[in-house]
């Protein structure tokens, strides 16, 4: 039986070996363990033995050549046996073991210094080519596929250095800045102010710090750009300063693990609160100090300039990033996605006196903070409106993590309160304080707006006694909250005047039924109406 | 004159020598193919050690050895597939893979493991005898090291002890002249290692470790002294690896000429030779052994291949014995063989240790004879 | 209750289990005929014989291989160490023998074995003799360690380890055996695994163990006269650390130190502070301090000796600090 003899792997890092001489040959008996070829490996020079007794038939790679290991170099057989041509080509590499265990390798044997240094490595060529460093479009936001150039910080001939912000783009929530990553030169302005780019598209180009010449456009979706100037000599002259960040907030925080959980569960604000320990940092006994007292008044929010009326006249505005996704992402939703609607009336009576109470306290709670409040908790109890439908599978969430509509120029957004099934009022009051005021400041970080188990919408402060919300994806439902006013109701036979407020669920139908609307909505309407609950 | 030796013992020799220079070169194929990894070191050249000794004492006769240890266990009769599936690193294998070349154990066969640190098994091969003198049983431990083991300080500390507390052990040094690269005798003030034995009046004797017959009787003689209770031997059996220390050795220390001499004693043909001379065997029934044990090997092989790699919940096994863990027993394990030759010992309460290392009459007097008052 | 040494209730373990199991043998130096270094083998070869009290010639690695060797077929021996420092010599047969003998088998042998002796400063012996290596052994997979602070867990760890199915270092403090303390009549046994709170408190939480434990208290009784209440929580036993132990008393006072004997780098306090911050880390108010010897080799001077080893001021000092009230 003819059988192949491969080439050996004789050392732990061997990949290919050269055979340096033939000690047999063709027609030779050879016997088991007896060497029949020298082989240099990586390593050294070493002896090739038959495994098995019989004849060398044929010999299948000369002196002088290389065998990958585990290919036939010869093969070997009966005395005057006819070789199969195909003997040869059997013989494959030794499959891997079945799993992929990390295969420890025995120590080598020093390796043999090397007659002549390594060439050095060729120094790499510049990314993006003649036309020096692309920066591209960044995706911004989470929705994001195209941004509107909205200003340049840098303009062309200018010294960047990576982090550096360049340019302010318009995304579909906010306007962010774009960093460069890389230290150069802005050659070349591809995307002028006010244009569009799709995310990914070059929107300038940085000549590396030898200043290499933009080239043409790469031929990307950008918009035709002017004729590119000539790259300038990098000036002495500073560049010119980069719009001022928005101040980060003042020294961190600094709070004991357990003072954050603490704070996390009781709803408290640590920033309102004072630290005893070291560097002001805030422990225990400062959480159960501040839960005593009141929190001190956030600081009071200027009103928004009101715009001057002008007598209106049609005016055609481009639509703006932010209009469009919102309506692209509504005429998804709407007939993407089957609603059904569910109403509740609320008596509001004991909630208002919640307010009260909490302004004796010089504390701001709204009443849509309440609410925020109450439809986490009801979240909380009936977790299977807490999903979201993803293809095949259906998430169900962990957290309860609240959103409350936004109205802003231009649009609305959705900001989100984490965890609020497990803050306090006051704590869900500043927090929605503080993400309405950003958002209208389209200051907004992509993760304070999505994600999120349901959204708030409330119109009441318009005077809408009712109304029915489109779902906000991908979460499964949506409140639509009404105005609180005095209405007529019965009561044990008497009518009497209520303080009532009319709440709309809006689910997707194919994640969650009407049953499970309908029992969260009596958990809502019990909590808003006995908010004593509230603190359990 | 006829020969002394049964037709029967010189088979069974030849077969256990032959499963052994058969099984190691199948390792080292299989190590070039790149299903071994890691330290693999064959035996190939020295089977007459093994062999010889295997037959000279009783199966239920304690043995360990250093890391060139695949050859003892199959001289014992361990199962060649388990041994292969055990180099491979595989579930099949007498430690499931865990232990690797180095570190065989089959406590069914009592062959009590090979060990990577040189010289260490020479302690505990003390321990174990000591605990037969402890029960009463006349048992014998075999402990194999090589000619470099001879150099730590455990082989000194042990021997002083052994001797000192007549411990039923018998020290087999494989001396195969080199330790990894280094010849003996460029490291050894005293190049023949039975010659330390003199130091702690121990029985000492070197032995052609190339020649089956001689081992064979060396090692019977040693037994029926060791087991008398005349306490520990050192025996050096002179012996030559026609392979590198390890797989990735190539040997670069020694010349060809002088493979070239040493495979001239070749100990495998020598006994055929030896036997076929003495008309105790035809050419023909030696050329069935050898095709019988062929096929044993690549069906061992076969298996090794076949069997699969350990599962990851084998991670938080075998470090820790837990509570009321019973031991595992790898032919059961593995093959769904009932083991029925698994060690017993006696009980805490059963057991009656009746004999003494300084018995207290001999103590008392002594003190006495000094004057002194315990 | 008797009132027992630290080396008399090893004494009384050691007797107890070898009477229950003729198995149960110790091998070491001078446990024989001088009736043991420290005395905790007094009055055992009378009893037991010299096949079962072993007076062992000054080989560390060689009588701890015999033991090892021994273990594997059956036997549960006792290897004494003189102190830990010569142990050192032994190493190899204890963590590449005893440690993996399992392992390699694929379970097919266990090795019941106990090393013990005594551990940290003696007391004026410089570099050599004063070292506390709990922290070495604990670093093993397959070794169980065990370090006593009072005589009644002296004896009730060495009776579980005897017969403990795993090889377990049991490292005894060098300068307890003569301190004495209650331990309960008959059969009294400690499981390995399991810390113990042995003082209450709620403000800070210490968690020590073996000769640290005395100084802890000492400085618990001052921290207390200042209003401090402390808890003390002994480990006992360092592999396996009894995790949910040490999150308990952290979940309860908020603030932990660390107090051991060793050297700071890669001690087992390293772990507990660890195994706290990665898994107690909301209930932390402060980060957690350790108190332990300093990085520095042992020196023979007393002063500088003092200096060295943690004692009751640096833990009051230490305490101050997670409380945040330094310069106090």
């Amino acid at each position: 039986m003819a059988t192949p003899i491969q080439m050996p792997a004789l050392s732990p890092t061997m990949t290919e070996g050269k055979i340096v001489k033939w000690l047999k040959k063709e027609g030779d008996k050879v016997s088991s363990g007896e060497a029949i070829a020298e082989c240099e490996t990586d390593k050294s020079n070493l002896e090739i033995e038959a495994y098995d007794d019989g004849y060398l038939l044929k010999i299948v790679v000369p002196e002088g050549e290389m065998a990958k290991v585990g290919s036939p170099i010869a093969i070997l057989g009966a005395k005057g046996e006819k070789v199969d041509a195909g003997a040869a080509k059997a013989a494959a590499p030794a499959a891997a073991p079945k799993a992929e265990a990390p295969k420890a390798a025995a120590p080598a044997p020093a390796p043999a210094p090397a007659s002549a240094p390594a060439p050095a490595a060729q120094p790499a060529a510049p990314a993006g080519g003649g036309d020096g460093i692309p920066v591209v479009m960044p995706a911004l936001s989470p929705t994001m596929t195209e941004g509107k150039l909205v200003k340049w910080l840098k303009k062309e001939g200018d010294k960047v250095s990576s982090g550096q912000a360049i340019a302010e783009v318009e995304t579909d929530k906010s306007n962010l800045e774009v960093e460069a990553y890389d230290d150069g030169v802005l050659a070349r302005i591809v995307v002028q102010e006010g244009q569009m780019a799709k995310v990914g598209a070059p929107i300038a180009f940085l000549a590396g710090k030898g200043g290499a010449k933009a080239a043409a456009p790469a031929p990307a979706a950008a918009p035709q750009a002017a004729a590119p100037a000539p790259a300038p000599a990098p000036s002495a002259a500073p560049a010119p300063k980069a719009a001022a960040p928005a101040p980060t907030p003042g020294g961190r925080l600094r709070a004991s693990p357990l003072a954050k959980r603490m704070a996390r569960e009781r709803g408290l604000d640590l920033s309102q609160v004072r630290g005893s320990g070291p560097h002001g940092r805030i422990v225990k006994s400062d959480i159960e100090k501040a839960l005593t007292q009141a929190p001190a008044p956030a600081a009071a929010r200027k009103a928004p300039a009101v715009a001057p009326g002008v007598r209106p006249e049609p005016k055609s505005v481009p639509v703006t990033t932010m209009r469009k996704v919102i309506s692209q992402r509504m005429a998804e939703v709407k007939p993407g996605v089957p609603h059904f609607y569910l109403s509740v009336d609320v008596e509001m009576d004991a909630a208002l006196k919640i307010r009260e109470e909490a302004k004796a306290l010089e504390s701001k709670v709204s009443v849509n903070d309440i609410i925020v409040k109450a439809s986490a908790m009801a979240l909380r109890r009936y977790p299977k409106i807490n999903v979201s439908l993803h293809g095949d599978t259906i998430l169900h969430f962990e957290t309860v993590d609240v959103g409350i509509a936004v109205a802003i120029e231009d649009g609305l957004i959705t900001p989100i309160i984490r965890d609020a099934d497990k803050k306090g009022l006051s704590a869900i009051s500043a927090e929605a304080r503080d993400l309405a005021e950003r958002a209208r400041k389209r200051g907004l970080k992509p993760d304070e707006y999505t994600g999120g188990s349901l959204t708030v919408s409330n119109l009441g402060m318009y005077g809408i006694d009712s109304f029915i919300a489109v779902i906000n994806p991908p979460q499964a439902a949506i409140l639509a909250v009404g105005s609180v006013s005095d209405k007529v109701v019965v009561r044990d036979g008497q009518m009497v005047v209520r303080k009532m407020m009319t709440v709309t669920l809006s689910g997707d139908h194919r994640v969650i039924d009407g049953a499970i609307g309908a029992e969260y909505l009596r958990e809502l309407k019990n909590l808003l109406e006995h908010p004593m609950r509230l603190l359990f | 004159m006829a020969s002394k030796y049964s037709k029967d013992l010189l088979l069974t020799m030849y077969r256990k020598m032959y499963l052994m220079r058969r099984f190691e070169e199948r390792a080292g194929q299989q190590y070039g193919l790149g299903k071994i990894a890691g330290f693999c070191h064959l035996y190939i050249g020295q089977e007459a050690v093994a062999a010889g000794v295997e037959e000279a004492i009783r199966p239920d006769d304690y043995m360990l050895s250093g890391y060139r240890d695949h050859a003892q266990p199959l001289a014992r009769g361990s199962d060649a597939g388990m041994v292969m599936a055990e180099l491979f690193g595989r579930t099949g294998g007498y430690s499931k893979g865990k232990g690797g070349s180095m570190h065989i154990f089959d406590i069914e066969h009592h062959f009590y493991g090979g060990y990577g640190i040189v010289g260490a098994q020479i302690g505990l091969a003390a321990g174990m005898a000591f605990a037969s003198r402890y029960r009463n049983e006349d048992r014998i431990t075999v402990c194999y090291f090589g000619d470099a083991a001879a150099n730590q300080g455990i082989f000194h500390e042990t021997l002083n002890m052994a001797v000192k507390w007549k411990l039923p052990v018998l020290y087999i040094c494989e001396n195969n002249r080199y330790g990894m690269g280094t010849a003996i005798a460029r490291v050894a003030a005293v190049p023949e290692i039975h010659k330390r034995g003199e130091a702690y009046g121990m029985r000492h004797e070197a032995v052609d470790g190339m020649d089956v017959l001689k081992m064979y009787e060396a090692v019977k003689d040693a037994a029926a002294y060791i087991r008398a209770g005349n306490g520990p031997v050192l025996m050096e059996a002179n012996t030559y690896r026609f392979r590198g220390h390890s797989m990735a050795d190539p040997a670069t220390y020694r010349t060809k000429q002088e493979v070239e001499d040493e495979r001239k004693n070749d100990p495998i043909p020598r006994l055929k030779d030896y036997a076929i001379a003495q008309k105790l065997a035809k050419a023909e029934e030696f050329d069935a052994i050898e095709e019988e044990v062929k096929q044993q090997v690549d069906a061992a092989v076969k298996f090794a291949d076949e069997s699969p790699e350990p599962s990851l919940d084998e991670l938080w096994k075998d470090t820790i014995v837990e509570e009321g863990e019973e031991d595992v027993r790898p032919r059961e394990r593995v093959l769904g063989v009932k083991v029925t030759n698994w060690p017993k010992y006696p009980s805490g309460q059963e057991l009656k240790v009746t004999w003494d290392l300084e018995p207290r009459e001999q103590a008392e007097k002594a003190d006495k004879a000094a004057g002194l008052k315990r | 209750m008797a009132e027992l040494m630290y080396r008399e209730a090893l004494n009384q373990a050691l007797a107890e289990e070898m009477e229950r199991d003729a198995n149960v043998f110790l091998i070491g130096e001078e446990v024989g005929r001088y009736q043991g270094a420290f005395k905790v083998s007094q009055g055992l070869l009378d009893r037991f014989g010299s096949a079962r009290i072993i007076d062992a010639p000054i080989s560390e690695l060689g009588f701890t291989g015999l033991g090892v060797g021994a273990a594997m077929v059956g036997l549960r021996p006792v290897v004494e160490m003189m102190t830990w420092n010569f142990a050192i010599l032994a190493m190899d047969q204890i963590v590449n023998n005893a440690a993996k003998l399992r392992h390699m088998s694929g379970g097919q042998l266990r090795c019941p074995i106990v090393f013990r002796g005594p551990g940290g400063a003696g007391g004026r012996l410089s570099s050599q003799h004063s070292q506390a290596l709990e922290s070495t052994y604990a670093h093993f997979p397959g070794l169980k360690v065990v370090a006593p602070a009072t005589p009644a867990d002296a004896k009730g760890l060495l009776k579980s380890a005897i017969r403990d199915e795993n090889p377990v270092i049991m490292i005894e403090g060098e300068r307890l055996y003569a301190l004495k303390g209650e331990v309960p009549e008959g059969e009294h046994i400690v499981p390995i695994g399991k810390a113990d709170v042995k003082r209450e408190g709620k403000d800070v939480s210490l968690i020590t163990w073996s000769r640290m434990y005395y100084f802890c208290e000492e400085a618990a009784k001052q921290l207390e006269a200042e209003g401090i209440s402390v808890e003390i929580l002994d480990l006992r036993t360092l592999r396996p650390l009894d995790e949910e132990a040490i999150l308990a008393t952290v979940r309860k006072t908020n603030r932990a130190v660390v107090v051991e004997e060793g050297w700071p780098l890669a001690g087992v306090g390293a772990q507990v502070v660890d195994i706290i911050q990665s898994k107690g880390f909301d209930d932390l108010d402060a980060p957690v301090v350790r108190v332990t010897g300093l990085d520095v080799n042992m020196s023979y001077a007393a002063n500088l000796e003092n200096a060295i080893q943690p004692d009751a001021p640096k833990i009051v000092a230490a305490v101050k600090k997670v409380l945040y009230r330094e310069g106090a």
